[in-house]
């Protein structure tokens, strides 16, 4: 009889000892899956799931909160995707999270990503329908990668070709190994950084100047801030205007007038033009000059006249008093 | 001729007899008087007295196949991958295959022997002779009783062989137990443990039902009791792949996979 019960315990230990293995594992599976968990149901729309299934988790910020439920077509580029949620992180998700579909590590299963968003539009709630973003399709991924590798290939060639002409160039490596170079750059180097210090030393002085100029201090100062002077100036250079459009009336007028003497028009262009008229006026001339000369000589006899010598002898007092 | 087709015939014959067999199970089975205390009795004998041998293959299996899939996985860079794709291995196939594989060897060999040695002693004719029903008492307990025990022990060999494969990724890398248990329960679903608990109760009926069916009928003194042992262990380890192979089957028919 203690030989049976003795089974029946052992027996006992052995089948509940599996038992209540079976329910912990099923246990762990299920916290897993968030089946215990008290969930919501929300959805979203893409129009492409890459092969998502339903069971997949669906992750916010890296976090498992979910699995899909459902994943169905409800037209012919929108497929509709249904998701639990667990309802202790509904309070962190807001309506403008975005959704995208993801992949667990790079050849993992899918799954579904929740972003969170700036906080606009309220938590999620039982039924909501959230907006989706494409998701990244391998292919593409791999096209990009293809023409960047492509072209990493021709930089590598290139960078490989100039290594080799650095590494083959003697005068290179001998003017890395000339060391008066060395020195000379050096120097070089120093009068680069007093011509730099006095570069920033004359900036510092233009600044001033054009500190002073911006205030209005000096001659240029006044010329570029004093809204007066500047509008004195327009004045001068209206009336400039004014006279330039005189004179070129003038010169207009002087150019007629100088064309007419030229054609010989009028009483002066007659005059200026007729030659005899001119060999006439010279005999003339000439002959008032002769005559001239002869009157001076008979005044001078005139002034030793009898008659008039007393007048002049009077005058010569006068002017003499006069001094 | 008829030489050509007697391997068919036998073949076929053995097929019908174990199918009348087993359908004279369910016929008695669940018919009064029920025998408790030998399922109970069997049921230790058969579950609890093999926990020792299939628990030390289920841990030598996880360790072993953590070590042979390490270098694999190092190659691929997923080295992290190792307690995922390991623990998912041993709880759909492995485990439950070896474990079946097991008990047809020392279950189905036992039960065969036993009964053929009970039959050619006579020993069932006297069962019957006195009344009691020898097909309820030695049959129907063992079927039951080795149909309800494969489950437990495919579930402690799980458990067990988990651990061996956490001493075999940690005889490569450190890995936390508690970063390991997350692993393997964040990648195990139910439709990992579950078709392969469901599968381990029909590896347990196969197994019986042939070792039972082999010992029953056995024929020709001890000669015939050493070669019911030896035919309900190839028979029934044969069963084991066919049932394996209509689980695997019908799981992916469901979307088990």
């Amino acid at each position: 009889m203690s030989n049976q019960s003795n089974y029946k315990l052992k027996l006992g230990i052995f089948v509940t000892t599996a038992i209540v293995l079976f329910i912990l594992a099923l246990y762990y599976i299920g916290s897993k899956k968030n089946i215990f968990h008290t969930t919501i149901n929300v959805s979203a729309t893409f129009n492409n799931v890459n092969g998502l299934l339903s069971g997949n988790n669906v992750r916010f910020n890296g976090i498992n909160v979910g699995t899909v439920s459902e994943v169905y077509a409800i037209a012919d580029t929108i497929i509709k995707v249904d998701f639990t949620i667990d309802e202790d992180v509904t309070q962190y998700i807001s309506m403008d999270a975005i959704i995208s579909i993801g992949t667990d590590g790079l050849l993992g299963n899918k799954l579904v990503n929740i972003e969170p968003g700036k906080g606009k539009g309220g938590t999620v709630q039982e039924g909501s329908v959230f907006i989706t973003l494409h998701s990244l399709q391998m292919d593409n991924a791999l096209r990009t990668l293809s023409k960047t590798s492509s072209n990493l290939e021709f930089i590598t060639s290139d960078l490989k070709n100039i290594t080799h002409k650095i590494n083959n160039s003697n005068s290179l490596w001998s003017l890395f190994s000339d060391t008066v170079m060395a020195e000379n750059v050096k120097s070089s180097i120093v009068n680069i950084k007093m011509a730099s210090n006095s570069s920033a030393v004359l900036t510092g002085n233009l600044k001033n100047v054009s500190e002073n100029i911006m205030k209005g201090k000096g001659s240029i100062g006044a010329l570029l801030t004093d809204t007066t002077l500047s509008g004195k100036i327009n004045q001068v250079i209206v009336k400039l205007e004014k006279v330039s459009d005189t004179m070129a009336i003038i010169f207009g007028d002087f150019s007629k007038i100088s064309g007419r003497l030229e054609k010989g028009q009028g009483s002066v262009g007659v005059l200026l033009k007729d030659t005899t008229f001119v060999h006439n006026l010279n005999t003339s001339m000439n002959n008032i000059n002769k005559g001239s000369i002869t009157l001076n000589e008979d005044l001078e006899a005139l002034k030793h006249s009898f008659l008039l010598k007393r007048y002049f002898k009077k005058q010569e007092k006068r002017n003499q008093k006069n001094k | 001729m008829t030489k050509t087709f007697e391997p068919l015939k036998s073949f076929f014959s053995e097929v019908g007899g174990i199918s009348i067999f087993a359908g004279r199970f369910f016929r008695e089975g669940f018919l009064p008087p029920y025998e408790f205390n030998e399922l109970l009795r069997q049921s230790f004998e058969i579950g609890y007295r093999t926990l020792t041998l299939v628990g030390v293959t289920g841990f030598i299996m996880g360790l072993v196949i953590t070590i042979q899939s390490h270098p694999s996985m190092e190659a691929f860079g997923t080295e992290s991958w190792l307690p995922s794709v390991v623990s998912v291995s041993l709880v759909r196939e492995i485990v439950p295959v070896i474990t079946a594989l097991i008990c047809a060897g020392k279950i189905g060999s036992g039960i065969g022997a036993e009964l053929g040695s009970m039959n050619v002693t006579e020993q069932i004719d006297a069962m019957e002779v006195s009344g009691t029903n020898p097909f309820k008492y030695l049959i129907v307990t063992r079927v039951i009783a080795t149909t309800l025990m494969l489950p437990i022990l495919v579930i402690l060999a799980d458990t067990i062989s988990l651990y061996g494969a956490f001493i075999g990724v940690n005889m490569k890398q450190v890995i936390s137990f508690n970063l390991y248990t997350n692993q393997i329960f964040e990648k195990l679903s139910f439709s990992d443990v579950l078709p392969s608990i469901i599968k381990s109760f029909f590896f347990g009926f196969g197994i019986a039902v042939i070792g039972c069916y082999k010992g029953y009928y056995t024929r020709n003194g001890t000669e015939g009791v050493g070669r019911a042992a030896n035919s309900s262990v190839v028979v029934s380890t044969f069963v084991v792949f066919i049932i394996d192979l209509l689980a695997a089957q019908i799981a992916d028919i469901l979307h088990f996979t």
